[in-house]
């Protein structure tokens, strides 16, 4: 997986769990909750889904790794492909 | 326990305990306007104080009084502190006129030894500059008037008082209003026809004879709220009682009540008068009292205690003692409270629902008069195809897309009828105080919906908890559809849910209704909400329970009365109204559907699921007398019925208890015919299915009754076909609900 491709994923989920938000012109490189209506509880959302979706477990000292798009590829890659994703 | 309460201009809540030295404790007082906020007085004064009113008084009798009370005002009145050492007689007063200058002279005043700094502090206005006038005036110690050139105190004898009232008011420069009295010394009556006091005698008397048994229960003394009216007491005559020669009691409160009722009632509403009296001969003095002038009272007379409702009308007007609290303590120290509220009356001006068969409550009233019922078919997890009452508003008129996915159902429907009732109700909501708002919402249960999609959903998962979502909390929290709505709607009043069953619907109004009364709020959301068909558990439940509704046509299958019943056809749906006190929305010239005619809620104390008759009819009837109404003044029952086949027998049998054969103008019907049971929502639904009755004087039937169940056959059942009539002046609306919960709600027609 590339990191595109995981930024991708981490859109999709922003996407269903904020819904009235318009992901198409998220800037990778600024923090999600500054361009989104995002608070903490959705956060724990994303890291839900990817556990749920993905298997893939976010300990709560990595939180801040999903602050941007940027950032959250950057951390997660790595693990998706460690899944073999 | 601390009371509830609020009243603007007087007392918020009072609670007596104590059963040697009669105690007093006064929960918050005088929460606007005026008077005494956060008072504490109890364990019969023995003892230290919780902190406010009189704090740790040690011993009255002993000297050792009052030693500190604070007069707190809220609402920017101001403050004024009692502070005393050792004896009530050394009390002091510091900073009355605070209260004075905050234009809101405190409904109590304790006067003990300096009245002329009172006086100074007074100084006969108010802030603004106003003539002050005092509501309630509590004497504690007249013998200081003595001192000061008021009264003459003499120990064993009558003593002719001069004229305490008038010397206070002349000066003060002030007007009083009710006067109560208190004398240190015994056996003297004061007031000599100018002060309104009430002397406790000793005179001939032992001290435990006079005192005997002053059991004194922990008791809410104030409830149903109101304001406090600006009642005066100008006539009023001589003392309640006072003891002549050889320790007579004499009682002229027979002479005062008669002489000064009629005048009361030009200022106010007054609904309940409580008086803790000594002795069973004034108690019975206070029940014939109230029995005069036409006046129709209602006491439990109990060995020292009579508690009277008293209602009637005069001048046109209706006429309620709301709560006069009249309580003797100490021995030495009577002290009389007398709080006089008005019944304030409360109207709804807002409706806003969905139902099975309607979003609106045109398009619901149409489908009633048009005999449509809304029972569709729902898969349910586990079971398969269920009959059920779906709604279908649309969630997001109101609602963003997230708000939905993290809220709930019931939150959903909720925010939907409050926003639909808001609109309705035509309020400028932007200037609305969002802190003097409430929402008050009726449930039968809360939280199973989301608990089972959890289980589901971490079934899916091998049951790892770590899946377990993080919103299962506050989306299962009883006060979830409340705190929606408050969420979405800015409001920072109180918000919470009220667990009732299936009684819940009527009980969001009631509760409403009640604390618009107490002041507590200034406008009031209220109502029930039900997302139940959303758990399998409820479908489960009742089909274990063999109360689960079959039928081939999902329209026919909720039969109440009908011989075919065969259970509960389960439905989700909310309706919550706006209710206001009748000033208010006459003065935002608001349209009023109708007014709060008056209510019951009690409980059978009986069985889990099965109803009991006479503690229905008990409630019925009770209801009834709440609202001054006979039953023959019904016009519309809306029965709870829910089409199980014992239920419906025996609501019926409570309905024919009450309303007999009497009623010709009475009409029955049951909308649970065309939507299934709304739980929740039930009561407050049907109320508004109701509602248009007022104005179109058409009765909407219950449908689906084939075969009328003979046991079901009441007088006044408007079957299948809707039902002209000459009048429709008031609509009574039963739910009950399991663990034994009934309500019943009465709104009349509006009449300004």
């Amino acid at each position: 997986m590339t990191k595109e491709d995981c930024k991708k994923v981490v859109l999709d989920i922003i996407s269903d769990i904020a819904p009235d938000e318009d992901v198409s012109n998220v800037k990778p490189d600024v923090r999600l909750r500054d361009q989104l209506e995002l608070d903490s509880m959705d956060f724990l959302d994303i890291v839900m889904e990817l556990r749920k979706q993905h298997g893939i477990e976010v300990p709560e000292a990595d939180y801040m790794q999903l602050a941007s798009l940027d950032s959250s590829a950057e951390y997660l890659t790595p693990k998706f492909n460690e899944l073999g994703k | 326990m601390p009371t509830p309460g609020g009243f603007d201009n007087g007392f918020d809540g009072v609670e007596f305990h104590g059963p040697t030295e009669l105690g007093l404790r006064l929960g918050r007082i005088g929460v606007k306007g005026g008077g005494i906020a956060s008072a504490t007085w109890r364990d019969g004064m023995r003892h230290g104080l919780a902190g406010h009113l009189f704090d740790g008084g040690d011993d009255f009798q002993h000297g050792g009084g009052i030693t500190r009370a604070e007069i707190v005002e809220e609402s920017g009145a101001g403050r004024g502190e009692l502070i005393k050492d050792g004896d009530v007689r050394a009390a002091k007063i510091v900073d009355m006129h605070v209260i004075a200058q905050a234009g809101a002279i405190g409904r109590v005043v304790v006067v003990a030894e300096y009245l002329e700094r009172i006086a100074q502090a007074l100084g006969g206005v108010d802030g603004e500059g106003n003539q002050v006038r005092l509501g309630i005036v509590v004497f504690t110690d007249l013998s200081i008037f003595g001192g000061s050139g008021g009264v003459e105190v003499a120990e064993g004898r009558e003593t002719e008082a001069v004229g305490v009232r008038e010397r206070f008011e002349r000066v003060f420069d002030i007007e009083l209003g009710l006067t109560v009295g208190i004398d240190r010394r015994l056996g003297h009556r004061f007031g000599d026809g100018h002060l309104g006091g009430f002397t406790v005698g000793r005179a001939g008397r032992g001290e435990d004879e006079l005192f005997h048994a002053r059991t004194v229960h922990a008791t809410q003394e104030v409830q149903g709220g109101g304001d406090v009216v600006e009642i005066i007491f100008e006539r009023i005559g001589d003392a309640f009682a006072h003891v002549g020669e050889g320790g007579e009691v004499h009682h002229e409160l027979d002479l005062l009540f008669a002489e000064n009722l009629p005048d009361l009632l030009f200022v106010a509403e007054i609904r309940r008068i409580e008086f803790h009296v000594l002795r069973n001969r004034l108690a019975m003095t206070i029940d014939e009292i109230v029995e005069h002038d036409g006046f129709v009272a209602r006491s439990d007379q109990l060995t020292d205690t009579v508690t009277a409702d008293v209602t009637g009308s005069s001048n046109n007007k209706n006429v309620h003692f709301q709560s006069v609290v009249l309580l003797s303590c100490h021995d030495w120290l009577a002290l009389f409270l007398l709080i006089v509220m008005k019944r304030t009356r409360i109207v709804i001006t807002g409706v806003g629902l969905t139902a099975p068969n309607g979003n609106s409550l045109q398009e619901f009233r149409q489908n009633l008069l048009d005999g449509n019922a809304g029972v569709g078919r729902m898969d349910i997890r586990y079971m398969g195809e269920q009959l059920a009452g779906i709604c279908d508003y649309d969630a997001l008129r109101y609602q963003k897309k997230k708000e939905v996915r993290v809220g709930t159902r019931a939150g959903s429907i909720s925010i939907y009828c409050a926003r639909e009732a808001l609109a309705d109700s035509g309020v400028d909501f932007d200037s609305v105080e969002k802190d003097r708002v409430g929402i008050y919402i009726g449930c039968t249960e809360h939280g199973n919906v989301e608990t089972e999609n959890e289980i589901y959903n971490i079934s899916q998962f091998d049951y790892d908890t770590k899946y377990w979502s993080h919103y299962h909390n506050p989306r299962t929290v009883a006060n979830n559809p409340a705190g929606e709505t408050s969420l979405n709607l800015g409001i920072t009043g109180p918000a919470y849910t009220i667990g009732a069953a299936c009684a819940a619907g009527n009980m969001g109004l009631i509760h409403a209704a009640q604390m618009l009364r107490l002041g507590e709020v200034d406008f009031a959301i209220c109502g029930g909400v039900s997302e139940s068909i959303r758990t399998f558990g409820i479908f489960a439940g009742f089909k274990s329970q063999n109360a689960l509704a079959t039928h081939e046509d999902p329209n026919k299958a909720s039969r109440p009365f009908d011989t075919d019943r065969n259970g509960i056809v389960i439905s989700e749906g909310g309706a919550l109204y706006t209710l206001e006190r009748l000033e208010d929305a006459q003065a935002r010239g608001a349209k009023i559907y109708g007014e709060i005619g008056g209510y019951h809620v009690n409980s059978d104390a009986s069985d889990y699921v099965l109803p009991n008759p006479t503690r229905q009819a008990e409630c019925v009837r009770k209801a009834l007398q709440n609202a001054e109404l006979e039953p023959s003044d019904i016009h519309i029952v809306n029965t709870h019925a829910t089409a199980t086949p014992l239920g419906d027998i025996q609501e019926c049998e409570a309905i024919r208890a009450v309303f007999g054969e009497g009623c010709p103008d009475t009409s029955i019907n049951n909308t649970k015919s065309y939507i299934g049971h709304c739980m929740g929502a039930a009561g407050a639904l049907e109320l508004a299915g109701n509602l248009p009755s007022f104005d179109d004087l058409t009765v909407h039937p219950t449908i689906n009754v084939d075969n009328l169940d003979p046991k079901c056959d009441l007088p006044g059942l408007v079957l299948n076909q809707p039902r002209k009539v000459a009048k429709v002046d008031t609509i009574l609306n039963n739910s009950f609900g399991m663990l034994g919960i009934n309500s019943t709600l009465i709104v009349k027609r509006f009449v300004p």
